[in-house]
């Protein structure tokens, strides 16, 4: 693997975007998912060949590895179900070589265009709208979180 | 060629709605689903239903009831004489949950019979995505070997993530990279996710033939 003049290897980095739409995990719960991703599948001495860390927190994900393992870090991003006590999936948008280059990209974060109480089966559910007649229906109850997904078309939503 | 998704699971199965699921697909680089439950017309999905039965004479009577408009039939996987017969079943499409039978329960002679009939052999990709440790390790080395019968006797492969709810569902690349595991390459990636559509069209009674 070729090295820069100051001795540093070269990295690559990878956007990703979470869904559900509207969760903002902690950072470091994201970092042990991936790491505990990428031991799971590849071993411990891939995983240290990746050396994968979390560079960015804009609502979306920047992660970092060394050039050569981008394909096994976003082999075990998709593998992630659950980032800390949330359900959760890692979806990688696009790789580059620089920050620079990724920073340039829009946000991939959607926001919420509106929101309203939804009732389905005695239930009563929060439905956060987005873009793309999307609508996440969130039911806090003591248990924990439920999520239902919906769209503006289906007849529960209406 | 459409890209397909092998199988979802829709609402109520799953915590998302067929529509939801169909929408996300699309986000992902899918053409069309294959869904097993849901309500609704949805641009975009095949509807399918799944057989379980344990013995033949059980899915040749849960196959006289399924209608006309169930495009995709699939039958859970059994032992070899199971598999084989239901092979050999006029309207099953798809042999399902493969690498949870024996590994004797699909050889060269049921491969053989597959790629005659037309009948798709399902990769979940499930199990690799929620799966840890050892019974990750042993869907892998089932799937290396089914990869394996259909280099040397060219049956249909599908690949499926079976989600139950978007947050299952993974894109085209994603899945690539999840077959790379295994060993299959791009040009068979885009084979499996595109085997249904040529199933399909090799099945209906009338084809079309562009000029």
């Amino acid at each position: 693997m070729t090295q820069l003049p100051s001795q540093r290897e070269r990295r690559r980095y990878i956007l990703a975007r979470f869904a559900p739409e509207g969760i903002a995990p902690d950072p470091r719960e994201l970092y042990a998912a991936v790491a505990e991703a990428c031991t799971a599948l590849w071993g411990d001495v891939a995983a240290s060949e990746i050396s994968p860390s979390v560079m960015a927190w804009e609502g979306h994900a920047i992660l970092r590895c060394r050039r050569g393992t981008e394909d096994r870090l976003a082999t075990a991003l998709a593998t992630i179900t659950r980032i800390g006590e949330e359900r959760a999936a890692v979806r990688t948008i696009t790789t580059s070589g620089t920050l620079h280059a990724i920073r340039s990209r829009p946000s991939p974060r959607q926001e919420v265009l509106r929101e309203k109480k939804v009732g389905i089966g005695g239930r009563v559910f929060l439905a956060k709208a987005y873009p793309g007649q999307k609508v996440d229906l969130i039911e806090k109850g003591i248990k924990g979180k439920e999520l239902l997904f919906f769209t503006d078309e289906d007849g529960e939503v209406r | 060629m459409p890209l397909i998704d092998g199988c979802i699971h829709p609402y109520p199965t799953g915590d998302s709605s067929l529509r939801r699921m169909a929408v996300e697909a699309r986000e992902l680089g899918f053409d069309q689903v294959v869904a097993t439950g849901g309500t609704g017309e949805v641009p975009g999905v095949l509807r399918a239903t799944v057989i379980s039965a344990s013995s033949v004479k059980g899915v040749i009577s849960a196959l006289q009831a399924i209608p006309r408009a169930e495009v995709v039939v699939m039958v859970i996987a059994g032992d070899l004489a199971f598999n084989r017969a239901i092979i050999g079943l006029r309207g099953v499409r798809v042999l399902k949950d493969a690498h949870r039978s024996p590994r004797e329960a699909f050889n060269h002679v049921a491969a053989k019979e597959a790629e005659v009939k037309g009948v798709a052999v399902e990769l979940d990709l499930a199990p690799l995505v929620e799966g840890r440790g050892l019974q990750r390790q042993r869907v892998i080395a089932r799937y290396r070997e089914l990869l394996q019968l259909h280099r040397r006797y060219r049956f249909p492969l599908t690949l499926a993530s079976n989600a139950r709810s978007i947050l299952g569902q993974r894109s085209v690349r994603e899945m690539a990279l999840l077959a790379g595991l295994f060993g299959m390459e791009e040009a068979e990636v885009t084979g499996a996710l595109s085997s249904l559509d040529s199933i399909l069209a090799g099945r209906s009674p009338v084809q079309v033939v562009r000029g």
